[in-house]
C-alpha cells in the first residue's frame, strides 16, 4: 500500500509529537542549566554560573564519585560473574538448569521498592548493614540477570564446533577461551557491562534504602536536594549525566545490535 | 605419520550402546573411510579417536602409544569439521596459523609454513580474506590447510564433502586425494555417502548399529558385500531370498539361481546382484552355461541421460537393471523381459 499525502503528514506529525514528548523536558532542563534566572525566566540569559557552583558543591560531587565507584564495582563483578554463568549455561547440562534460567527473570519484573525493602531487611538481619558495599551487593544482584541475558543471547549463535576445532588444533582450555570463545562473546560482554553500569548508575530505590547519612549516590542526592528546594545546579548535574548516558548508549549500539549475529 | 589402532572399543551414552567392541587397524599413510548411516556410530568412533570423548573400555593407539585417556589437544591430530568451523573473527592466515600459534612457533616459521600450505591447497593470495568472504570450496580448503599445517599424526575428516554442491564435490574429491598423497598423512574419513567412500579411500569399513560389519578395499566391499545391508547401502542391489535346493537358490517364482559361493544346504539364503551386472537379453541370445536367467515384468524405464534404469518385478521382488544408453532396446512397460547374469555375480549375503 502506498501512503497517501494525508497519511504521510499525519504520520510525521505523530512522530514529531512522540519525540517532543520524550525530549522536550530534557531539552528544557538542559537549556535552563545555562540560564541565569533561577525561576525559568525568558529570554534566556546564557551563563555557566550553575556549573561553576556545581564544581564547589561537595555533596553532589561526592555523591557523583560514589555513584561512579559503585557502578564500576558493580559492572566489574556482574560482568565477570554473568559471563562465567552464561558460558556454563551454554556449555553444560546440569540439574535444575531450566529452573535456574527461569529464576533469572523475576528480579527484573519485581518492583525495585519490594526488592529494596527485602534487601534492607536481609542486610540488616545478616549484619552486612548499609553503605556503599551493601549498594554494590544490591546492584550486582540487580544487574546480573541483565548481563546473563545479554551475554547468553550473543552465545546462542555460537558454534560449539569452533571450540572443538580449536582444541583439535592443540589449544589448551585457556587458549580456547582466550582466542575463540571470548573474541566471539566480546560484543555481548561489552553490551552486558554497559547494561550493568547503567542499571547501577540509574538505581535510586535500592541505593536510597541502603545509603547511610553522609554517604549516598547521585540519584539519592538529587532527590534529597529537590526536596529541600530546587536549584539550577540540579539541572547542571542532570545535563552532565544525560550527556554521559547518551555517550554510553551510542557505545552500546555500536557493539550490540539486538537480534543480529554479526 | 603414524598408524592408528582401535582395539575392542566400546562406548555407550546412558543405556544406548553407540559402539560395541570395535577393532580396526588404520594403516600408516592410508585413507580409510568409516561408512554408515546416521546412528551407526561412525562419528562417535571418530570423536573417540580425536579425543573429544573417551571409550568405556578398549584401547586406542596412535603411532604405537596408548592415547585413549589423552584429551584432544594432546593427541596431535588434525581434524576437519563438517561445517568447517573456521574462526569467523580471524583471517584465512590466522585461521591456518592457529595450530602453530598455540604451539608457540616463531613468527617467521609460521609465515613460511602458512605460505607453503596455502600453496598446497591452492589458495595463495587469500591470506587476508575473512571466512565469510570465501566460497564453500575455498572454506573447505582453508579448513584442510588449518588441519594439516602442524603436521599432525592423523588427519580426521568428518563428512568432508557433504556441504558442497555436486559439481564442486567431484573436484574436491580429486583434490583431497592429491593432498593426502602428497603429505602422506594417515587419514580417517567419516561419511554416509557411499560414492565418497568408494572414490576416496584405500579401505572402507562399513558400520551399522555400533558394529563393524565389514571392511576391505572399495572394490572388495562393492563386489563382495557380506550382508544385505552392505550390499544395498553401498550402491544398489537386487536381493533374492529363497531356499537352497541342491546347491542353488530356489525362488518363490520357481527360478533357480546359481552362485559361486557355497550356499547353506537345506536352509534359506539371500543373494545380492548388482543392477549393472544384469543384462536384458533377447530370447534367442546364446548365454554362458553358468548364466542365471529369469523372466521379469518391466514396470518402468527411467531415462538418466547416459544410462537407463529399468524397474522390474519378479513375483513380489522389485528389481533394478542399469544399462548404458547405447544398447537401449525397444521395450514397453508391462511386457515380460528376459534377464541374465553370471553366477559369479550372484553373491551370498547375510540377510
Amino acid at each position: 500500500m502506498k501512503a497517501t499525502p494525508t497519511l504521510l503528514v499525519v504520520g510525521r506529525l505523530y512522530l514529531a509529537l512522540v519525540l517532543a514528548f520524550l525530549y522536550l523536558p530534557i531539552v528544557v532542563m538542559a537549556t535552563m542549566s545555562f540560564n541565569t534566572s533561577q525561576f525559568y525566566q525568558l529570554p534566556i540569559d546564557w551563563t555557566f554560573d550553575w556549573y561553576v557552583q556545581l564544581s564547589s558543591n561537595q555533596r553532589l560531587l561526592a555523591a557523583t564519585r560514589n555513584s561512579i565507584l559503585v557502578a564500576m564495582a558493580t559492572t566489574l563483578i556482574a560482568t565477570v560473574l554473568g559471563t562465567a554463568a552464561s558460558i556454563a549455561l551454554f556449555r553444560y547440562e546440569f540439574r535444575f538448569k531450566k529452573l535456574f534460567q527461569a529464576a533469572l527473570f523475576p528480579p527484573i519484573a519485581i518492583p525495585w521498592l519490594i526488592t529494596g525493602t527485602a534487601m534492607l531487611l536481609f542486610f540488616f538481619w545478616s549484619g552486612i548493614g548499609r553503605g556503599l558495599h551493601a549498594m554494590v551487593l544490591g546492584h550486582v544482584a540487580l544487574a546480573l540477570p541483565y548481563v546473563i541475558i545479554v551475554v547468553s543471547a550473543r552465545l546462542r549463535g555460537f558454534d560449539a564446533d569452533l571450540e572443538a576445532a580449536a582444541r583439535s588444533l592443540g589449544a589448551t582450555p585457556w587458549q580456547v577461551v582466550r582466542y575463540v570463545t571470548l573474541p566471539y562473546m566480546a560484543p555481548g560482554i561489552i553490551a552486558g557491562a554497559l547494561f550493568a553500569f547503567a542499571v547501577s548508575f540509574d538505581q535510586f530505590v535500592i541505593s536510597y534504602f541502603l545509603s547511610v547519612p553522609g554517604i549516598s549516590t547521585l540519584p539519592v542526592e538529587i532527590y534529597s536536594a529537590i526536596r529541600q528546594g530546587f536549584t539550577p545546579e540540579i539541572n547542571a548535574i542532570s545535563t552532565l549525566v544525560i550527556a554521559f548516558s547518551i555517550t554510553l548508549l551510542v557505545i552500546v549500539s555500536r557493539f550490540y545490535r539486538f537480534g543480529d549475529s554479526r | 605419520m603414524a598408524s592408528v589402532t582401535v582395539s575392542h572399543v566400546t562406548k555407550s551414552f546412558g543405556n544406548f550402546p553407540a559402539l560395541s567392541d570395535i577393532s580396526i587397524d588404520f594403516s600408516d599413510g592410508g585413507l580409510y573411510s568409516l561408512l554408515g548411516p546416521s546412528g551407526s556410530g561412525k562419528t562417535t568412533l571418530l570423536r573417540l579417536i580425536a579425543g573429544f570423548s573417551f571409550p568405556n573400555t578398549g584401547e586406542i593407539h596412535i603411532g604405537g602409544s596408548a592415547v585413549e585417556r589423552l584429551p584432544v589437544e594432546k593427541r596431535n591430530i588434525g581434524m576437519m569439521f563438517q561445517n568447517y568451523a573456521l574462526f569467523p573473527n580471524m583471517s584465512v592466515y590466522d585461521n591456518v596459523a592457529f595450530g602453530l600459534m598455540v604451539r608457540d612457533t616463531n613468527k617467521e616459521e609460521i609465515s613460511k609454513r602458512v605460505g607453503d600450505v596455502l600453496e598446497l591447497v591452492r589458495l595463495t593470495g587469500y591470506d587476508r580474506r575473512k571466512p565469510h568472504e570465501l566460497s564453500g570450496g575455498q572454506r573447505q580448503r582453508v579448513a584442510l590447510a588449518r588441519a594439516i599445517i602442524f603436521r599432525p599424526k592423523v588427519l580426521l575428516l568428518d563428512e568432508p564433502l557433504s556441504a558442497l554442491d555436486k559439481a564442486l564435490r567431484l573436484g574436491m574429491q580429486v583434490e583431497l586425494k592429491r593432498i593426502q598423497r602428497e603429505i602422506g598423512v594417515t587419514t580417517i574419513l567419516v561419511t554416509h555417502d557411499q560414492e565418497e567412500a568408494l572414490t576416496l579411500s584405500d579401505k572402507v569399513g562399513v558400520l551399522k548399529d555400533g558394529k563393524l560389519l565389514q571392511e576391505g578395499t572399495p572394490r572388495e566391499i562393492y563386489e563382495r558385500p557380506a550382508t544385505a545391508f552392505a550390499a544395498s547401502f553401498l550402491g544398489d542391489a537386487n536381493l533374492f531370498k529363497g531356499r537352497v535346493v541342491s546347491g542353488a537358490l530356489e525362488l518363490d517364482g520357481g527360478s533357480c539361481l546359481r552362485s559361486l559361493d557355497v550356499l547353506p544346504e537345506g536352509g534359506t539364503a539371500t543373494c545380492a546382484v548388482r543392477p549393472e551386472k544384469i543384462s536384458i537379453v533377447a530370447d534367442d541370445e546364446v548365454l554362458a552355461s553358468d548364466a542365471n536367467v529369469m523372466e521379469a515384468r518391466l514396470d518402468d524405464i527411467v531415462f538418466a541421460g547416459n544410462s537407463l534404469n529399468y524397474l522390474l518385478h519378479y513375483g513380489d521382488i522389485p528389481l533394478q537393471v542399469f544399462a548404458q544408453n547405447h544398447e537401449a532396446a525397444e521395450l514397453v512397460p508391462g511386457q515380460l523381459v528376459k534377464l541374465a547374469w553370471y553366477a559369479r555375480d550372484t553373491i551370498l549375503v547375510e540377510a
